[in-house]
């Protein structure tokens, strides 16, 4: 498979590349990486987590066979989620609390099965209550901060959570996707 | 298998940051993020590829701090929040008074909201034994001695994550009990001492001390923090000290520190010994049965 020109200059290791790279994608790794850790971690070791998108864009840029500069992007971005993803789960060791669960599911489900039990179930919470469930349980973000950005008392965000998670543990318990909340 | 909120949302990754993208405020804050900066840390000056450190768990490149970028940029972002939280403090601690004098009116008694400090209008509650009336239901559920239990106690807060409000708590370690409520404590500052002020906590109810602009102590590691205190007496210690647990937060995570059970006397003190350098809070929990009242402590800071 041919590769484009830039991916070529890349694999033969020209520094060049990789800085037209990070010009063209640094804003696009950032936001996938802020939106993720945001509420984790500071912004020095966010930067930290960009440059280390780059650093393996570097490293494995013998694997890469990109026939159009534009596809690239996609595998830059799968990088970002995945160096974002794990920086998370070192910061969230601890065990969660019983009322974090949000459901047992049979060992039968495939990652990719789950995936899409969990998008088909949050579809039918509002896009506001979505975003409230991503805000707090993905990024990481306090009830309090929640509260400052939308605007709306402390009381109303809790409230609306409790309701969002119940409805989301209803939801797939209906569907028999898990048998113990 | 077991799945929380938290492993939910991150299999479902991809279409969360692009939901997010859409309603967060992310565009400004991304801003900050220059190709430049990404271009010099990861390049270097063009010189020579800087070799890659795959750890970055204490969040540190070599090529940072040659760009400036120190941690106390960090926090004072951080700290600009705080006179917001300090104004939603105060609201929710008059918000507070003005319900609980409601309540006193209303069934002739008077509770301490989780952690309060002391003066005027809590102060003939140092030392004294929780007592109120009896709220007595007949079989169809009608009240027929005492207040109702909403007007007495106020709506009770069904949600069980009141800690995550904490602005200094991010995580609770394994096993460690979590309080039904937590308020901050800014303490003075003064000659190298920082005194914390006088507290009345109940049962549950966690104090944490912080310093006047919200921050925690850094200490190095083997450095000590140590917080004295002494307690009112009070009518159900009979001149001994009632029981807390002290716990102190690292870098956001609560841990337990030590418990003081069947004490003899008023005084107590708690010191922890930073094992890890970072951020530390100390923190005091009500395990007694009836209020608990500090005087004036002092938290200090000693070098190993």
């Amino acid at each position: 498979m041919a590769c484009s020109e830039l991916v070529m200059r890349l694999k033969r290791k020209d520094q060049s590349a990789l800085e037209e790279l990070i010009r063209k994608y640094n804003a696009y790794v950032a936001a996938i990486t802020y939106t993720i850790l945001q509420g984790h971690l500071p912004e020095i070791d966010i930067q930290g987590v960009i440059n280390q998108v780059f650093f393996r864009l570097w490293e494995h840029a013998e694997n890469l066979h990109m026939e159009k500069d534009e596809e690239i992007k996609p595998y830059i971005g799968a990088i970002a989620r995945n160096a974002a993803l794990n920086e998370k789960k070192k910061i969230i060791s601890s065990m969660p609390l019983e009322e974090e669960i949000l459901g047992e599911f049979t060992d039968s489900f495939s990652q990719v099965e789950l995936r899409k039990l969990l998008l088909d179930a949050l579809k039918e919470l509002s896009t506001e209550n979505q975003v409230l469930l991503l805000k707090f349980y993905f990024q990481g973000k306090t009830i309090r901060q929640i509260s400052e950005e939308e605007q709306q008392p402390i009381s109303t965000i809790k409230t609306k959570l409790r309701r969002s998670r119940e409805k989301l543990r209803f939801i797939l318990e209906k569907g028999g996707y898990t048998y113990e909340a | 298998m077991k799945l929380s909120m938290y492993e939910a949302f991150d299999l479902v990754a991809e279409e969360a940051v692009e939901l997010l993208a859409e309603y967060d405020r992310t565009a400004e804050a991304v801003q900050e993020y220059s190709a430049e900066t990404t271009i010099r840390a990861v390049l270097g000056d063009g010189k020579s590829f800087p070799e890659h450190n795959s750890s970055i768990s204490d969040g540190e490149f070599s090529d940072l701090s040659r760009l400036g970028m120190g941690k106390k940029t960090v926090k004072k972002r951080s700290r600009k929040m705080t006179w917001k939280v300090r104004l939603l403090a105060a609201a929710i601690i008059v918000t507070a008074f003005c319900s609980a004098s409601f309540a006193r009116f209303r069934g002739n008694m008077r509770r301490i909201d989780g952690a309060e400090l002391v003066d005027e209008t809590n102060r003939d509650l140092v030392g004294k034994v929780e007592t109120g009336i009896a709220s007595v239901y007949d079989a169809d559920g009608k009240l027929v001695n005492g207040d109702e239990l909403y007007e007495a106690y106020g709506d009770p807060d069904p949600d069980l994550f009141n800690w995550r409000i904490s602005s200094v708590i991010r995580q609770v370690a394994d096993g460690v009990y979590i309080p039904a409520t937590i308020d901050e404590f800014p303490v003075r500052e003064a000659d190298g001492e920082y005194r914390t002020p006088e507290v009345i906590f109940r049962n549950g109810a966690m104090v944490i001390f912080t310093k006047e602009d919200g921050s925690g102590w850094d200490l190095k590691k083997g450095e000590t923090l140590r917080f004295e205190v002494e307690e009112y007496p009070s009518e159900i210690g009979f001149g001994k000290g009632q029981n807390v647990s002290f716990v102190y937060i690292f870098n956001g995570l609560m841990m337990d520190g030590e418990a003081y059970e069947n004490r003899d006397e008023l005084e107590v003190s708690f010191a922890l010994t930073a094992e890890k350098a970072g951020e530390y809070y100390v923190g005091v929990m009500g395990v007694s049965s009836d209020p608990i009242t500090f005087r004036e402590g002092k938290i200090v800071k000693a070098p190993r």
